[in-house]
């Protein structure tokens, strides 16, 4: 089903809005993840790994399903479709698997937030510091990135049921 | 800026769209992008087959000496003298539990 052009632009500003919101809070992980692992002051990277958890739930989870079924309504919306062009084929693979490790990652996020609210003042934080959060964060923001270039120069290439389509629609339109 | 163009350089029309898809199959950007993918997977397998924990597996109390053993020196930084952050053994009945709940049992106020 096409979305008339009102609807469109209504889903494609959610669209851009998520996503680019999306990987500004990536960004803000990756800078508190560095911060938790670079920083002397254990009650800062105690204070960095609480609040990766919460950022994760509240900002990072929702932008990044808002991400996917704002960028699904615009692909199905749109003459563009799911399957029929790489570029769109390939942001659906960047959105789905930030989003599956995302969330799977929360897990690590929250038991790491667990240790850090188990810890008194002062303690040793030595061995929650890790290189983990700043991998997957900036694994996430070169993906991201790389959906965001996609979405603006839109490289060509059409897959094979692209073109099958393209051509039922041709032999369609001719009388 | 009309409704059936809000951009303009959007390629609503889909006219650079090629006709028929290259002999070649994929586009060559496709083609790099996927190499890359494969390579960066085969990395990442090496990685783990050697012993790198990346992931919430280094987390997990299956994933050994993680956040299982962070659990409990971090508890015991708070332990009277005497502990051994480090070299502490699990007592029984606490080994096979997951860090978080290693971690919520030993945060308990201590006498």
């Amino acid at each position: 089903m096409i979305m008339s052009p009102r609807v469109r632009r209504f889903a494609l500003t959610a669209h851009v809005v998520s996503s680019v919101g999306w990987l500004g809070a990536v960004a803000v992980a990756l800078a508190l993840a560095v911060i938790g692992l670079t920083s002397q002051d254990a009650e800062l990277v105690r204070s960095v790994y609480l609040a990766l958890e919460q950022v994760g739930w509240f900002v990072l989870v929702p932008l990044s399903v808002a991400s996917l079924l704002t960028g699904l309504v615009q692909a199905l919306g749109t003459k563009w479709g799911l399957f029929r062009h790489y570029w769109v084929l390939m942001k659906l693979a960047i959105n789905v698997i930030a989003s599956v490790v995302l969330l799977i990652y929360m897990q690590t996020l929250g038991r790491l937030a667990d240790v850090a609210a188990a810890t008194s003042s002062g303690a040793d934080l030595a061995a929650l510091r890790g290189p983990s959060p700043v991998l997957h964060a900036g694994a996430a923001l070169i993906l991201l990135l790389a959906a965001a270039t996609l979405s603006i120069y839109k490289p060509p290439g059409l897959t094979r049921y692209g073109w099958r389509k393209r051509q039922e629609l041709r032999t369609a339109s001719q009388p | 800026m009309t409704d059936s163009a809000p951009f303009s350089d959007s390629r609503d029309d889909l006219a650079a769209e090629p006709d028929r898809p290259s002999a070649s199959g994929a586009p060559r950007w496709v083609k790099v992008t996927g190499i890359v993918v494969v390579v960066l997977v085969v990395l990442l397998l090496v990685l783990k087959l050697a012993g790198v924990e990346h992931g919430p597996g280094r987390h997990t109390g299956s994933g050994g000496s993680g956040a299982q053993t962070l659990a409990f020196q971090v508890t015991q930084d708070g332990a009277p003298s005497g502990a051994n952050p480090g070299g502490h053994t699990p007592p029984a009945g606490v080994e096979g539990h997951t860090p978080s709940a290693g971690v919520l049992e030993r945060a308990a106020p201590q006498p």
